[in-house]
């Protein structure tokens, strides 16, 4: 009986480590292989905008808006790696609070939506800054004219909804509009509208869930 | 203040002035006893005001970059830049036009500008493409210069100030419709053609023997592919609520010199029959700025809650 016992606990002492050592052994794996992996993030466009700010008459600063971007981003949520954007605007959801502007906007004399319908954004490469700071290089494509921009870039929050994981980010960077060919309003009337245009860019995404 | 004044003196004032130099030469001056004379400066005059507004607002280079790759500019070609480059081309075939005239009978005059309005028409519908094309548009943009044509043709000694009126329009329509650019330039065809008005209105009763205005030959062929390209262009660009027949309807506003064409027949001077030509015109033109401007005020007001962006803001 005693020999049944000791053999029992010995088979045991054997197996269940054994056994048990996949679970051990792996379980950090995942885990890591999760915070390490860049997760693909898709854009929620409901809560995904562009705010520009460009100077009227030369006086007061007015603010307008892009409402629903879209486009997807890459960023592994330890922050271990740099964060990749490709983020897409449709011109005719250009949003000034005044109809009669948003038309004008549209129109040929600034972003003609009737020939250029979207503005892009695809990073490049990317530096980082600070912790979930980084600083964004890439192409954006305005009015058919493709220049390299560079963004500053901050990871806003990682969150959960309804729908599972979601990540914030929020990028801002300044362009001068007459080098996409939108010149009206800077010589020709002078000054009515300012060259310099500053971008916040505000975009909150769905973590793709994991494949099981 | 300054900048604006200083804009509208530059795409406006300065092209209508130019223009009207030019025009004056042949409507104002001893030159203004050749029937042909009179109709190329016309010719000439009405797409030297567009092409000037053009130049200034854009540079010379928004006419060349769809021929030849100009240093340091990375803009493409942008489809409505067709309207600056087909008033370049339209120079040379109204004068071509004017003196192709003078080379035939009397008889021959009427098939010589339904030529020349034939081949602008196909020109601009092979050529002058804006975006999402068709074989439909491009036929029907066509149809336009045709249609265009014969109601300049009623404008008789009227042309040029119901070219003043219609491009008037024009220029009002682009306005509301967020298109600036060419609201100034029609805006500039729309002065230019008051001051050649006037000019030959002067030179009509100060020079001895001065031949009448006339639409026809180029000034005709001109004025009807120029009133046809402005008006689709700013309809194919339209922000507004303007609907697209008010957009179509305006080239054709010189034919409605018919409406008093009886009484400007039976008048006894140039000048009665020049108002009562124009009085047709300018009645319709306005009763469609009216409708124009009234339809977007009305529907601009009604959708303020129609397709709220900010409806589900906070939904998802």
């Amino acid at each position: 009986m005693t020999t049944m016992r000791n053999a029992f606990l010995l088979a045991a002492a054997v197996v269940l480590p054994v056994s048990l050592a996949p679970m051990f052994a792996t379980a950090p794996v995942p885990a890591r292989q999760a915070a390490t992996e860049a997760s693909a993030i898709t854009f929620d466009p409901v809560h995904s905008m562009a705010i520009f700010r460009v100077q009227h008459l030369g006086a007061g600063y007015f603010y307008g808006r892009f409402n629903e971007l879209t486009g997807t981003a890459t960023w592994p949520l330890d922050d271990s790696a740099a964060p990749t954007f490709d983020v897409t605007s449709e011109v005719k959801k250009v949003d000034t609070g005044s109809e009669k502007l948003d038309g004008n906007l549209q129109g040929p004399s600034f972003f003609n939506q009737a020939e250029f319908p979207t503005i892009q954004f695809k990073s490049k490469s990317a530096e980082r800054i600070g912790e979930r700071h980084w600083k964004v290089k890439g192409d954006l494509t305005l009015r058919g004219v493709t220049k390299e921009i560079e963004t500053d870039c901050t990871v806003t929050g990682i969150g959960k909804g309804p729908t599972g994981q979601k990540v914030g980010f929020e990028c801002m960077f300044t362009i001068m509009r007459a080098d996409y060919g939108m010149k009206w309003g800077i010589e020709a009337p002078k000054g009515a509208l300012g060259n310099e245009v500053r971008m916040t860019i505000a975009l909150e995404g769905d973590v793709a869930k994991a494949k099981e | 203040m300054d900048g604006v004044i200083g804009y509208i003196v530059s795409v406006v004032v300065i092209p209508a002035a130019l223009a009207a130099f030019v025009g004056g030469l042949a409507l104002a001056t001893p030159l203004r006893r050749r029937a042909w004379v009179v109709g190329a400066g016309i010719a000439i005059a009405l797409p030297i005001a567009f092409v000037a507004s053009f130049v200034s607002e854009l540079g010379t280079v928004a006419l060349a970059r769809k021929f030849v790759v100009v240093e340091g500019d990375d803009a493409p070609f942008e489809r409505w830049h067709w309207l600056g480059i087909s008033c370049v081309a339209l120079i040379a075939l109204g004068l071509l036009a004017t003196i192709v005239r003078t080379l035939v009978t009397r008889d021959g005059e009427r098939i010589v500008d339904l030529v020349f309005l034939l081949v602008a028409a196909l020109a601009v519908s092979v050529f002058v493409q804006f975006p999402q094309p068709s074989i439909a548009s491009q036929i029907g943009l066509a149809g336009l210069v045709v249609a265009a044509g014969s109601a300049v043709a009623l404008a008789g000694g009227a042309l040029l100030w119901i070219s003043w009126g219609t491009f008037g329009i024009l220029a009002a329509l682009a306005g509301i419709g967020g298109f600036a650019s060419l609201a100034v330039m029609a805006g500039a065809v729309s002065v230019a053609s008051l001051l050649l008005a006037i000019l030959a209105a002067i030179g009509g009763k100060s020079i001895k023997d001065a031949k009448p205005v006339e639409s026809a030959g180029g000034p005709l062929v001109v004025a009807a592919t120029m009133l046809a390209l402005v008006a689709r262009g700013g309809d194919v660009y339209d922000q507004s609520k303007t609907p697209d027949w008010i957009w179509w309807i305006v080239p054709l506003v010189p034919g409605f010199a018919l409406l008093f064409m009886r009484q400007s027949l039976r008048a006894s001077s140039i000048a009665a029959a020049t108002f009562w030509r124009t009085l047709g015109a300018a009645l319709v033109g306005v009763a469609v700025l009216g409708a124009a401007i009234a339809m977007d005020a009305s529907k601009a007001s009604g959708s303020d809650d129609e397709d709220d962006p900010y409806a589900d803001m906070y939904g998802g």
